[in-house]
């Protein structure tokens, strides 16, 4: 099958400083591909810049995202404007700042209708009151006329989801979109935007810090350090095989319920702030750095669908790494 | 488990209702019961962690046994003294003796004062004898940071690095109690562990009892030795944590359990989804308070508050069901 979306050497710049290097991935539909990484890893701004929301100073310096096809790297912004919001939809973790407080919830989501969808207002209050019926919002006719403030977090999670769904998008992306949710409400969500992938065969991008969340619901992953892809395999291959040092570590240091464990690994010293080097990003804090490390790094196969950007990986010397970190 | 130490904080019944005002006059219209008879005890070089959902008031309970909240009934004593809550004289010594770390600590750091002026604020509140610099650098190294880092001012730091900061301030008091409120769930994975580790080796250094109050349930495990788990204000179980975790008799602590992710995949799930939110404290349910979402709720649920009933082994539960 086709990619949906495919990411290419994309590089993004604040000013002079690169926050984002040689990015590159795709996404089939129907998909959920993964983007795990801590906070500055870039990965919130590989988001906004698929979505061409990328504001002052960021800007892309290299590299191509294709979207069906489509370049939109060079696509005029009316055209573009087009794209956003109908085939092409992003959730936030705060519901709050993207909606509006002084319009209700069916006039935001009846906004969608009639600007992409080109109905009248009346039915596109109609169709909004359907659409938050999808979402799991009981007696929907009347939540159409509440202001976001007078609802939960919950609820106006859902009602976002229901604004992105309204476009009736291909692609979803969906940036750290329960991780200000308790974790009951966590399981509603994500179950539910699960089900509806499944009926309307979208595409999904699951922007998280949470571990535990990719296992469940990607089928792909990719795991992002100081602005670069460092592996990407099916989430079996990453939870079970990580092939890349930074990985390793992340899946030491978290706790796991039911197993004895005195101390957890932490992974030394701290993100480098510096992105503009030769070599690899996670050399100062590798245990198993060599002079190798201080060369550039190129992603590496390691099976057929995971690759590392470590010169280890695919030298059979990945195997001794993770059986040294266990 | 070695013999039981003597508990450095026993909580009795311990509740909080705010009132609610309404008018021009504030009249009160009634109150909101945030804490409902909660009890427990805290044991020195020992964790208890209290879960549960936003609202459910494991904050407020924390609050209350650091002294920022006065109870509105319940006692709680301290190394077997029971404290009055109305004397100046008693919050201030149980302020001495707990501590609280919070989840933010950029927030409860002043952005003017060098980190090592901040940690030092609390010995110069209660008047420390000694030299106020050097126990300044023995804090700093007991929560391993540089003493480059003394003269250094808070936006210089990162979370981790905050964090650190805030348990040196809440240690500088020589406390016996740390009661810390989220204080991992604004930190990455890599920086959560670090974190972690150091609370875990100062307890086993310093003998501390900690109230650790989080919504993680993996980092519960890891931390805890009694875990209770609170729902709309009431503990609604409670125990050592391989009983609570293991075989969690309350419908919601087994909710709880089933919607944690865990980073294992194709692991085949057991879901047990939970209809709605949580119900506003303002306005709870009658009798057992989940029993709105309770996916086995039984008549009697509705009519009578179930009591909490001893499993053996100190597991505690209130169910109808159980």
């Amino acid at each position: 099958m086709q990619d949906l979306l495919k990411v290419e050497g994309l590089q993004i710049a604040f000013g002079t400083s690169p926050v984002v290097r040689q990015v590159s991935f795709g996404l089939k539909p129907g998909e959920t591909l993964g983007i795990v990484g801590e906070s500055g890893s870039g990965k919130s701004v590989t988001a906004l810049s698929i979505m061409g929301l990328l504001s002052h100073p960021g800007r892309i310096t290299a590299g191509s995202i294709t979207f069906r096809g489509q370049d939109l790297l060079t696509l005029p912004e009316d055209k573009r404007r087009g794209l956003r919001g109908s085939s092409m939809a992003m959730i936030f973790q705060e519901p709050m700042t993207c909606l509006n407080p002084v319009y209700t919830v069916g006039q935001q989501i009846g906004e969608v209708l009639t600007l992409h969808r080109g109905m009248d207002k009346r039915k596109a209050l109609a169709n909004a009151a359907e659409y938050l019926e999808r979402v799991g919002i009981p007696d929907p006719a009347k939540r159409l006329r509440n202001f976001p403030h007078e609802l939960s977090g919950g609820m106006r999670q859902r009602v976002m989801i229901a604004m992105a769904l309204a476009g009736q998008p291909e692609l979803l992306i969906a940036d750290e979109p329960t991780t200000a949710l308790d974790v009951t409400v966590q399981a509603q969500i994500l179950d539910l935007l699960s089900d509806l992938q499944k009926d309307t065969g979208m595409a999904q991008l699951l922007i998280t810090h949470d571990l535990g969340l990719v296992a469940e619901y990607a089928q792909r992953a990719i795991v992002m350090y100081a602005g670069q892809v460092v592996e990407t395999g099916t989430v079996q291959e990453l939870f079970e095989h990580p092939a890349h040092p930074y990985t390793q570590g992340l899946l030491q240091s978290l706790p796991l319920w039911g197993e004895a464990q005195d101390r957890l690994y932490s992974i030394p010293g701290t993100v480098p702030r510096n992105l503009n080097m030769e070599g690899c990003a996670f050399a100062a804090r590798c245990p198993h750095v060599e002079a190798a490390c201080h060369q550039s790094q190129h992603m590496l196969p390691v099976t057929a669908t995971q690759s590392a950007r470590c010169w280890r990986a695919s030298s059979g010397k990945a195997k001794e790494v993770a059986q040294a970190c266990q | 488990m070695s013999v039981a130490k003597q508990p450095v904080m026993e909580v009795s019944g311990l509740t909080k209702v705010f009132p609610l005002r309404k008018g021009l006059f504030s009249r009160p219209v009634g109150g909101v019961r945030a804490v409902d008879n909660v009890s427990f005890q805290l044991r020195p070089g020992e964790t208890l962690a209290l879960v549960g959902e936003s609202g459910c008031g494991k904050t407020t309970v924390a609050r209350m046994l650091a002294g920022l909240e006065k109870p509105t009934d319940g006692q709680v004593a301290l190394n077997g003294e029971l404290l009055d809550f109305s004397s100046k004289q008693d919050l201030s010594a149980l302020q001495l003796r707990a501590q609280m770390v919070f989840q933010d600590p950029y927030a409860t750091l002043n952005p003017r004062l060098t980190v090592g002026q901040s940690v030092e604020e609390p010995l110069i509140v209660r008047g420390f004898p000694g030299n106020r610099l050097e126990r300044v650098r023995e804090l700093f190294a007991a929560v391993s940071l540089g003493e480059e880092t003394i003269k250094r001012y808070p936006h210089e730091f990162s979370g981790g690095q905050r964090q650190r900061i805030g348990i040196a301030r809440a240690l500088a008091s020589n406390p016996d109690i740390l009661l810390c409120d989220e204080p991992t769930s604004a930190l990455d994975v890599s920086v959560q562990s670090q974190v972690l580790n150091l609370l875990k080796e100062l307890q086993q250094e310093l003998g501390f009892a900690y109230l650790f109050i989080s919504h993680n349930l993996p980092v519960v495990w890891h931390i805890s030795q009694q875990v209770a788990v609170m729902y709309l204000g009431q503990v609604v179980e409670s125990g050592p944590r391989e009983a609570v975790f293991l075989s969690p008799a309350h419908p919601y602590t087994r909710a709880l359990l089933a919607a944690s992710p865990k980073p294992l995949p194709g692991r085949k799930r057991e879901r047990i989804t939970l209809q709605g939110e949580v119900p506003s404290p303002m306005n709870p349910p009658a009798g057992c308070r989940f029993h709105t979402r309770c996916p086995m709720a039984l008549p009697v649920c509705s009519e009578v508050e179930p009591q909490a009933k001893n499993m053996g082994g100190g597991h505690v539960v209130a169910c109808h069901r159980s």
